[in-house]
C-alpha cells in the first residue's frame, strides 16, 4: 500500500510563497478581499508560517500535515472528512455540516471554513480548475495533497496513456500501488535533478523523453517550488526520495507530542 | 379547600401587560428570524466568528441552555424522590424550563453550523458515534424524551380538572387527560410512573452535561480545555446556573399570579440554602482549574490564563468572580437569607454563569494561534448584531414558551399540593394511562437499545464501513444512499426506531 508523505528541505527554502499561490490557483481557493485578510478569514490551504524566535525569524511552507491519527477525522460528526487507504486525509464537501469540530481539533490550524460564497474578480472564473470541485458557503476545506493529480495518474497508468519517464517507471511492477508509489518517485527524482526550464548545462540525452505532462502528475506546490524544497512521494516504500530525506538527522515534524503522526516532514536548516 | 383550590385553574386570561410582553418578546423572536434569514442566505460570514476564533457566543448559547436544562427535570426529579413538599410547588415551572432550554440549545447549534439543513439530514443518516457530536445529539434526545414524558405525565390530572370547564380550548385538555377520573389505582399508577421516568431522567441529565464537558475536554489542540475537569465542572455549572434560574422564574410566577400562599418564602430560603450549596461547589472547581494552570501548566495554558485574569479579557473574569463570591457570602449569613436576596443573587448569578460560558469557549480558541502564518489567524473576536440578535431571540423564545405555557396551564401541579380529586364525569377517551406511560416508557427503552446496538456495531465494524463509503472524491447523493455498509454504521437505525417507537406506542394506546 502506498503512504503519501512529504518532506520540506528547509534549508532550500526561499520563501517565495510559490507554493502558496501555486496552489490557490490549482485548487480553486477564492482570493480573499483584504477584509477576509484583517478577519482572519483567509483561505490558504498552503501557508507560510513565519515565527520570531531567538536569534532570527522561522519560516516554513505549512500544508496539510496528512497525520496517519487524524484528529479531525476522529471528531466528524457525520464522516465528511476522511482518510484514504493511501494515508490522504480528505474532504467531501456534499457531505460536510459546518460544524467547525475538526477546525478545533486540528493542532496545525490547517482546516478552512467558507464564510460566504466564494467569488473571483472579473474574468477568474474562466479558469477555474475543473478537477476540483468549488466549495459552497458553509463549509470546511482542506489541503488534499492535490489527489486530483494523483488520481489522473491511475487513471493514466491503467488506460496506457502515460509520458515515456512514467512507463518506462512502471514497466515490470504488477501492482498499481507499486505502480503509482515508482511513478511519482521517478517523477519527483527528475523535478529536482532538473529544472523545468532548459539548462544549457545538462545534456541533451537527460531532455530526449521529457514530456510536459509529467510534471503535472506531482501535486503544484511540489511542481512550482522555485528551490526544489519540497519532496513528495510514497514514505512505504524505503529507497522513495522522501524516505530517504526523512531517515535524515536533520528530519522533524511538527507538535509530535499530540500523537497525530503527521507525514510533512520537515529538514531543519543546517546550522 | 376547593373554591381556592378553583382559583388557580384559571387559564387564558391575557391581561394588557401579557400582551405587551408577547409584543415585545415576539418583536425580538420576528428581528432573530430576520437576522437567521440574513445568515442563511449570506453564510456565517455576517457573523464575527473567524479563525482561530471558530466557535463564538453561538457556542456558548448552546451550552448555556443545556446547562439551564439541568435545572428542571433534574431538579424536580430530585425533590419528587426525596418528597420535598415545599419543592412541589416548583417542579412544574422547573419542567418547562427544562423542555424549553432544550429546544433553544438544539436551535443555537442549528445557528452555528454553516449548513444546517444538511445537519438535521446527515447527523440522522450518518452520524458517527466516535465524534462528541454524535454523543450529544444522542443524549439530547433521550433528554428531551424523558422531560417531555415527565412533564406529560405530571398535567395528566390538572387536565382532567380543566377539561370539565367550557373553555375554547377544552378540546386540548380533553386530548390531555386520557381516561383519568381520579380513581385510586390511577393515582398509584401515575405517582410510580413519575417516580419511575424521575429515576430515569438523572443519570440522563448528568450524562447530558458531561457529554456537552467532553466536546471541550476531548479537544487535545486547543489550550486549558483537554482537561478531565470538563465533565463534573459542567455538571456543576448546570446545577448552579439551572437553579438561579428556577429561582428567578419561580419568583416571577409568584408575583404575576399572586401564587404567595403556594409558593412559600420558605420554599425560597431553602432553595437559597440549596444555591449556596452549588455556589460553593463551583467555587470549589474555579480555584482546581485555576490552580493547576497557574502553578503548574504548560506555557500555552499559562498564556490562557494570563489572557484571562490580566490579559484583553479580565474584566469578564473578575466580573465572574465578584458575581460568585458575593452570593455566596450574602446567602451564607443566615439573617440575610430572605425571599427577595435569593431572588437577587440567582439574578446576579445567572448572567455571570453565561459570560463564563462564552469565557470558556472563547479564549482557549483565540490563543490556539501554534502556527502564524502570513495569511493567517488574527486572534480577535467581536460578536456580530446578527449573533446578539440571534442569542436574544432564543432568550426571547425560552421566556415566550414559558408565558404561553403558564397562561394554559396550571404553574405549579395543582394536583400535588391539594391532592386528587373525582372528576365530574367519566372520561371518554378510550385510551388508558397505562397505555400512554407504557408509550413514553417503551420510546424510551427501545431508541436506547438501538442507539446501543448502533454503538456496537459502528465500533466493532463501522468504522471502515463508515469511511469505506466516502473514499471517492465527490460520492453524489444517490451513490452515498444505495450503500450497503451503511445501514449498518449509521444513524439510520435510530431514526426508524423513533419511528418504531412511535407505532408501538400507537399499538399499545389502541388496545388499552
Amino acid at each position: 500500500m502506498v503512504r503519501w508523505g512529504m518532506a520540506i528541505d528547509l534549508d532550500k527554502c526561499t520563501a517565495c510563497q510559490a507554493c502558496v499561490v501555486a496552489c490557490k490557483a490549482e485548487n480553486n481557493v477564492p482570493i480573499g478581499s483584504e477584509a477576509d485578510q484583517l478577519n482572519g478569514r483567509q483561505i490558504a490551504w498552503m501557508d507560510l508560517v513565519v515565527k520570531d524566535v531567538e536569534g532570527g525569524t522561522v519560516m516554513l511552507p505549512r500544508p496539510c500535515m496528512h497525520c496517519d491519527n487524524p484528529p479531525c477525522v476522529q471528531v466528524c460528526p457525520v464522516g465528511a472528512t476522511y482518510q484514504r487507504g493511501d494515508g490522504i486525509v480528505t474532504q467531501d464537501y456534499s457531505r460536510c455540516i459546518g460544524c467547525r469540530l475538526c477546525m478545533v481539533a486540528c493542532p496545525y490550524g490547517v482546516r478552512y471554513f467558507n464564510w460566504r460564497e466564494p467569488s473571483w474578480p472579473d474574468t477568474f472564473t474562466e479558469y477555474l480548475n475543473p478537477s476540483v470541485p468549488v466549495r459552497p458557503a458553509g463549509v470546511v476545506e482542506k489541503c488534499t495533497f492535490c489527489v486530483h493529480r494523483i488520481e489522473r495518474l491511475r487513471n493514466d497508468i491503467s488506460t496506457g496513456n502515460i509520458p515515456p519517464a512514467v512507463a518506462k517507471a512502471v514497466r515490470g511492477e504488477a501492482d498499481m500501488e507499486k505502480k503509482m508509489s515508482k511513478a511519482i518517485d521517478t517523477l519527483m527524482r527528475r523535478l529536482v535533478t532538473k529544472s523545468d526550464e532548459v539548462d544549457e548545462a545538462e545534456p541533451e540525452e537527460m531532455w530526449s523523453d521529457f514530456d510536459f505532462r509529467e510534471l503535472n502528475y506531482l501535486p503544484s506546490c511540489v511542481r512550482s517550488c522555485t528551490g526544489r524544497a519540497i519532496i513528495f512521494g510514497d514514505l512505504e516504500d524505503p529507497e522513495s526520495l522522501v524516505s530517504q530525506m526523512a531517515r535524515s538527522k536533520r528530519a522533524f515534524r511538527l507538535f509530535e507530542e499530540f500523537g497525530t503522526e503527521p507525514k510533512v516532514i520537515y529538514l531543519q536548516e543546517g546550522r | 379547600m376547593s373554591e381556592q383550590r378553583e382559583k388557580y385553574y384559571t387559564t387564558g386570561v391575557f391581561s394588557g401587560t401579557t400582551f405587551l410582553t408577547l409584543g415585545v418578546l415576539l418583536t425580538i423572536i420576528g428581528l432573530a428570524v430576520y437576522s437567521w434569514l440574513q445568515q442563511l442566505s449570506i453564510g456565517l460570514g455576517v457573523t464575527g466568528l473567524n479563525r482561530p476564533a471558530v466557535w463564538g457566543i453561538y457556542m456558548a448559547n448552546f451550552v448555556f441552555f443545556i446547562s439551564i436544562s439541568m435545572s428542571g427535570t433534574f431538579i424536580s426529579a430530585v425533590m419528587r424522590l426525596l418528597n420535598l413538599e415545599w419543592g412541589k410547588p416548583i417542579t412544574r415551572v422547573a419542567e418547562v424550563i427544562t423542555v424549553a432550554s432544550l429546544v433553544m440549545a438544539a436551535l443555537n447549534i442549528l445557528f452555528d453550523v454553516g449548513q444546517p439543513f444538511r445537519a438535521l439530514i446527515y447527523i440522522p443518516l450518518f452520524g458517527r458515534i466516535q465524534s462528541p457530536v454524535g454523543w450529544d445529539v444522542i443524549v439530547l434526545l433521550f433528554y428531551l424524551l424523558t422531560s417531555l414524558g415527565y412533564l406529560h405525565i405530571s398535567l395528566i390530572p390538572d387536565a382532567a380538572v380543566l377539561s370539565e370547564r367550557e373553555t375554547r380550548l377544552s378540546w386540548l385538555y380533553r386530548l390531555l387527560r386520557y381516561d383519568w377520573s381520579g380513581a385510586e389505582h390511577q393515582v398509584h399508577l401515575l405517582e410510580s410512573a413519575l417516580k419511575i421516568l424521575a429515576v430515569v431522567t438523572i443519570p440522563i441529565a448528568v450524562m447530558m452535561h458531561t457529554v456537552t464537558g467532553w466536546i471541550f475536554g476531548g479537544m487535545k489542540a486547543v489550550p486549558t480545555w483537554n482537561d478531565a475537569l470538563f465533565g463534573p465542572y459542567f455538571i456543576i455549572g448546570a446545577l448552579l446556573s439551572g437553579l438561579s434560574l428556577i429561582i428567578i422564574t419561580a419568583a416571577v410566577i409568584r408575583e404575576r399570579y399572586r401564587l404567595q400562599e403556594i409558593m412559600s418564602e420558605k420554599a425560597f430560603t431553602n432553595l437559597g440554602k440549596i444555591l449556596v450549596v452549588f455556589l460553593l461547589g463551583y467555587l470549589y472547581f474555579f480555584l482546581a482549574e485555576n490552580f493547576t494552570v497557574r502553578y503548574a501548566a504548560a506555557a500555552e495554558d499559562f498564556h490562557v490564563s494570563e489572557f484571562l485574569w490580566t490579559g484583553p479579557y479580565s474584566p469578564f473574569t473578575w466580573y465572574i468572580l465578584v458575581s460568585l463570591v458575593v452570593p455566596s457570602i450574602v446567602l451564607l449569613i443566615p439573617s440575610l437569607r430572605s425571599y427577595r436576596t435569593v431572588v437577587a443573587m440567582a439574578g446576579v448569578v445567572l448572567p455571570a454563569m453565561w459570560v463564563k460560558r462564552v469565557l470558556i469557549v472563547v479564549p482557549g480558541l483565540l490563543n490556539q494561534t501554534r502556527l502564524p502564518t502570513v495569511q493567517g489567524p488574527v486572534a480577535d473576536y467581536a460578536p456580530t448584531h446578527v449573533e446578539l440578535l440571534l442569542t436574544a431571540g432564543s432568550f426571547a423564545g425560552l421566556a415566550l414558551v414559558l408565558l404561553l405555557f403558564t397562561k394554559l396551564f396550571p404553574t405549579f401541579p395543582v394536583w400535588e399540593i391539594f391532592g386528587h380529586t373525582k372528576t365530574r364525569e367519566e372520561p371518554a377517551s378510550r385510551i388508558s394511562l397505562r397505555a400512554v406511560f407504557t408509550g413514553w416508557m417503551s420510546g424510551i427503552s427501545v431508541s436506547s437499545a438501538f442507539v446501543f446496538a448502533w454503538a456496537v456495531a459502528t465500533l466493532t465494524l463501522g468504522e471502515k464501513a463508515a469511511t469505506s463509503y466516502s473514499v471517492k472524491l465527490m460520492p453524489t447523493s444517490v451513490e452515498v444512499l444505495v450503500t450497503p455498509e451503511l445501514v449498518t454504521s449509521s444513524m439510520i437505525n435510530l431514526l426508524s426506531v423513533v419511528v418504531l417507537a412511535g407505532i408501538l406506542a400507537i399499538l399499545l394506546v389502541r388496545e388499552g
